[in-house]
C-alpha cells in the first residue's frame, strides 16, 4: 500500500513577480514499511518537499495523498486530526516544549486529543529510546541528544502510520545522530513504520532504504539507496550542476 | 486536558506577559477608583440639598464614563499587548499545530494564558485602584465638586467584581489577538527564515491616505460651521486622522528616516546606521506610533481647548469642569503609554542578537548605544510632529469659531511636559533596555536561544 501519493506538486512563495517556486512538479509514491532519505543542496526544496508532503504546508499546485486521504483540499481540523493519529515527525530543533517533563512532551499527541497511550506503550516508547528512568525530567534540563530521543518517542508513541523526519541530527555528534538514526529503522524494520527523512548528511541517508535527489525543486533522481561514498557524489553532482545553473 | 502549551508559556516567556499584566492592572484601578468614589458618594449621609446638587453634577456620569473607557480600553490593549506576547510563542505553536494541536485549542489556550494573569493584575490594580480612589475623592472634594462630609469607603465588595471584568475582557481581547497566529501554518513558523511582510502596501497607505487627508478636509469645512457643530465633528477629524496615522504608520516612519538623511550624514556613520535600522524596521516601530500619536494628539487637543480659551477670554474656566477633563486625558494617556511601552520593548528585546551583532562587528557599548539613541530621537520627532499636526488640525475648527482665532494657545510649561512624558516613554522603551541588555558580553546575547 501506498502510504504517501503526490501528484505534481509545486509550491511557490511570494505572490508577486519576486515569488520563487521552491517545489516544481514533483510526483511520487511511497510504500509502507520503507525509509526514504530526501538529498540536496541548500535552498533545493528539501524542507519544502517535507511540508507539503506532511500536510505541514498547503502546496500551490497539485496534489498530496496521505494514508490514502486526500491533503491538499482537506480542511483545517481534519488535517490537524490526521497528522495528530497517522503521523509522526522530528525536526532539527525546538522538538519540544522545553518547560515540561520528558514524560508530558511523549504525551502531546495523545493529550491534544490523539489515540490514548497506556501507561504501559508510554514506558516502553520511553526505554525503547534509553530514556527508561527520565521520565520525570523537565526538558530544559537534557542534553541535544537526549532531547531527540525524547522527539522520536513522542513521534512513534502513537503507531503512526509515518514519520517525517527534518533534519533530524542536523544538531547531532555523529555518535549521538548515529544512535537517533537507529532508533527510526528499528521503527521500519519492526513496526512497518514509513520514515521520510530530509537531510544533508551522506552517512545520515545510508541507514535508508531509498533515496530522492532534489534540485532546484525538482525531483532528479529516485533510487535504491547506495553507500555513503556514492551517496556524496551523487549529492556533489547535483549540487554543482546547481550552482552552475543559478 | 490541556496540552501544557499554557505552563510553557507562562514559565518560557514570563516576561512577556508584563504587558497585558500592566493593562490589566491600570483598566482594575481605574475601575475599582471610580465604582469605590461612586458607592462612597451614594454612601454618604447628606442634606437635601447637598444630596441634590451632587445628582445634579456630573461626577457620577463622569465616573461610568471612565469606567466603561477603562473596560474598553482594557480589551484592546490586551489585545495588543497579547499579540506580543503570542509571537514570542511562535515556534512552540508550530510544534502544537504540526503534532496535533487544532487552531481553537491554540486561541484557547491563549485566552487561558492571559485570564491566568489577569488575577494577580486585577487584585494589585485592586488595592491601588483603593488609594487612587481616596485621591480622586480628596480632589474633588478640594475642587468643590463633593461635600467635605463625604468620606471614602473602600469597598471589598469591588475585587471580586475588578478581577471577573478583568477576566472577561482579558479573554475577549486575548482571543482576538489570537486569531491570525493560531491559524498559521505549521511549516511557515517552523523554517529558519523568516519572511518579512513589506512596509505599507499600497491598499493600506492609500486608504491611510484618503483618511489622513479626509480629516485635514473636514476641519477645514467645519471651520465655517457654528460652534457647537465644529465641537461635535471634532471628535470625526481626531478619529480619522489617528487611524489613517495608524495605516500611514510604516510609510511615515521610513518617511522620517529619508527626511532626516542630512542630519544621519552629518552625525555620521551613527546616524546612517540608525537610518538604515528605522528603514528596515519601519512596520515594527510603526504600531507604537498610534498610540503616541493618539494620546499626544488627544490630551493636546483636551488641555489647549482650556488654556486657549483663557488666554483669548482672560476668563479662567471652572476647576472643577478643567479637573474632570484631565482626569479623563489622564487615564487615556496612561493606557496609551503602556501599550507604546510595550511595543517598544517588544521591538527592542527582539532586537537584541541585532544589537549584540553589532558590538561583535565593532562596535563599543556607548556607539551601540547612540545609534539606538539617534532611532529614538527620530522616533520622537515623528511622533512630537504628527501629535501636533493632529492637535492642531482638530482644534483650530473650535477656536476659530467659538474664540476668532486659528491659532490655539498652550502654556510653555505645559507643551514642555508633554514633550517629555512622550520622550520618557520612548527612552524607556528603547535607549533603557538596550543600556540593560548590552550590560552583559555580545557573546551570551548570540547565543542565548
Amino acid at each position: 500500500m501506498d502510504v504517501l501519493e503526490m501528484d505534481g506538486v509545486g509550491r511557490r512563495y511570494g505572490r508577486d513577480r519576486n515569488g520563487i517556486w521552491a517545489l516544481r512538479d514533483v510526483s511520487l509514491r511511497v510504500h509502507a514499511g520503507t525509509y526514504v532519505a530526501v538529498m540536496g543542496a541548500t535552498g533545493s526544496g528539501k524542507s519544502t518537499l517535507l511540508h507539503c508532503a506532511a500536510g505541514l504546508d498547503r502546496p500551490t499546485l497539485g496534489t498530496v495523498r496521505l494514508t490514502g486521504r486526500e491533503v491538499t483540499s482537506a480542511r483545517e481540523a481534519a488535517l490537524t486530526r490526521l497528522r495528530r493519529d497517522r503521523i509522526g515527525f522530528v525536526f532539527q530543533s525546538y522538538n519540544l516544549l522545553s518547560e515540561l517533563t520528558v514524560r508530558q512532551n511523549v504525551l502531546l499527541p495523545s493529550r491534544l486529543g490523539g489515540p490514548r497511550v497506556s501507561a504501559t506503550d508510554l514506558e516502553r516508547a520511553l526505554d525503547e529510546v534509553g530514556l527508561a528512568g527520565a521520565g520525570g525530567q523537565r526538558v530544559g534540563e537534557l542534553s541535544g541528544g537526549q532531547r531527540q530521543r525524547v522527539a522520536v518517542a513522542r513521534a512513534l508513541v502513537t503507531r503512526p502510520a509515518v514519520v517525517f523526519a527534518d533534519e533530524p541530527t542536523g544538531a547531532l555528534d555523529p555518535t549521538t545522530g548515529g544512535r537517533v538514526l537507529r532508533l527510526l529503522r528499528d521503527a521500519v524494520d519492526r513496526d512497518g513504520v514509513t520514515v521520510v527523512m530530509v537531510t544533508h548528511d551522506p552517512t545520515a541517508a545510508q541507514v535508508s532504504d531509498r533515496l530522492l535527489l532534489l534540485r532546484s525543486g525538482r525531483l532528479v533522481a529516485d533510487s535504491a539507496t547506495p553507500d555513503a561514498t556514492e551517496i556524496a557524489a551523487r549529492l556533489a553532482a547535483v549540487s554543482m550542476t546547481a550552482e552552475v545553473r543559478v | 486536558m490541556t496540552s501544557g502549551l499554557t505552563r510553557q508559556a507562562l514559565r518560557r516567556h514570563r516576561w512577556a506577559f508584563l504587558g497585558p499584566f500592566a493593562t490589566q492592572c491600570l483598566a482594575a484601578a481605574v475601575i475599582t477608583a471610580m465604582v469605590t468614589t461612586t458607592w462612597s458618594l451614594s454612601a454618604a449621609t447628606l442634606s437635601a440639598d447637598e444630596r441634590r446638587a451632587l445628582d445634579a453634577s456630573d461626577i457620577s456620569d463622569a465616573a461610568a464614563v471612565f469606567s466603561g473607557s477603562a473596560v474598553y480600553l482594557s480589551i484592546l490593549m490586551v489585545g495588543v499587548t497579547m499579540t506580543a506576547a503570542i509571537a514570542r510563542q511562535a515556534r512552540d505553536i508550530a510544534l502544537l499545530r504540526a503534532v496535533g494541536a487544532t487552531p481553537g485549542r491554540i486561541r484557547r489556550s491563549v485566552a487561558r494564558q492571559a485570564a491566568v494573569v489577569a488575577v494577580p493584575a486585577a487584585v494589585l490594580g485592586y488595592v491601588v485602584g483603593l488609594g487612587a480612589g481616596r485621591l480622586w475623592l480628596a480632589a474633588l472634594t478640594d475642587h468643590g465638586l463633593v461635600p467635605a462630609t463625604v468620606h471614602y469607603v473602600p469597598a471589598p465588595a469591588a475585587l471580586p467584581m475588578v478581577i471577573g471584568i478583568e477576566v472577561a475582557t482579558s479573554v475577549v481581547g486575548a482571543l482576538i489577538a489570537a486569531v491570525r497566529p493560531a491559524r498559521v501554518r505549521p511549516a511557515t513558523a517552523l523554517s529558519e527564515t523568516a519572511t518579512r511582510r513589506p512596509a505599507g502596501g499600497w491598499l493600506r497607505t492609500s486608504i491611510g491616505l484618503v483618511l489622513f487627508c479626509g480629516g485635514v478636509v473636514l476641519s477645514a469645512v467645519v471651520s465655517s460651521f457654528d460652534p457647537q457643530a465644529a465641537y461635535d465633528a471634532a471628535l470625526f477629524v481626531i478619529l480619522a486622522m489617528c487611524v489613517g496615522v495608524g495605516l500611514l504608520g510604516p510609510v511615515l516612519i521610513g518617511a522620517a528616516a529619508r527626511l532626516t538623511r542630512p542630519l544621519q550624514r552629518w552625525i555620521g556613520g551613527t546616524g546612517l546606521l540608525a537610518g538604515d535600522t528605522l528603514l528596515a524596521q519601519s512596520r515594527a516601530f510603526s504600531t507604537a506610533l498610534i498610540p503616541l500619536v493618539l494620546a499626544g494628539g488627544f490630551a493636546g487637543v483636551k488641555v489647549a481647548a482650556h488654556t486657549t480659551a483663557e488666554h483669548v477670554t482672560g476668563l479662567v474656566d471652572p476647576a472643577a469642569d478643567r479637573w474632570l477633563d484631565y482626569s479623563g486625558t489622564a487615564i487615556f494617556a496612561a493606557f496609551a503609554a503602556v501599550g507604546a511601552l510595550n511595543t517598544l520593548l517588544t521591538v527592542s528585546v527582539g532586537r537584541q542578537r541585532d544589537l549584540a551583532l553589532l558590538r561583535l562587528a565593532g562596535a563599543t557599548r556607548a556607539r551601540a548605544l547612540a545609534v539606538w539613541t539617534c532611532e529614538a530621537v527620530t522616533v520622537l520627532g515623528t511622533v512630537l510632529v504628527l501629535a501636533a499636526g493632529v492637535a492642531l488640525a482638530t482644534l483650530a475648527p473650535i477656536t476659530h469659531t467659538a474664540l476668532h482665532t486659528w491659532l490655539p494657545y498652550l502654556p510653555a510649561s505645559h507643551l514642555a511636559l508633554g514633550v517629555l512624558g512622550v520622550a520618557a516613554v520612548i527612552a524607556a522603551g528603547t535607549v533603557l533596555p538596550a543600556a540593560i541588555l548590552t550590560r552583559r558580553p555580545a557573546i551570551e546575547s548570540i547565543e542565548a536561544p
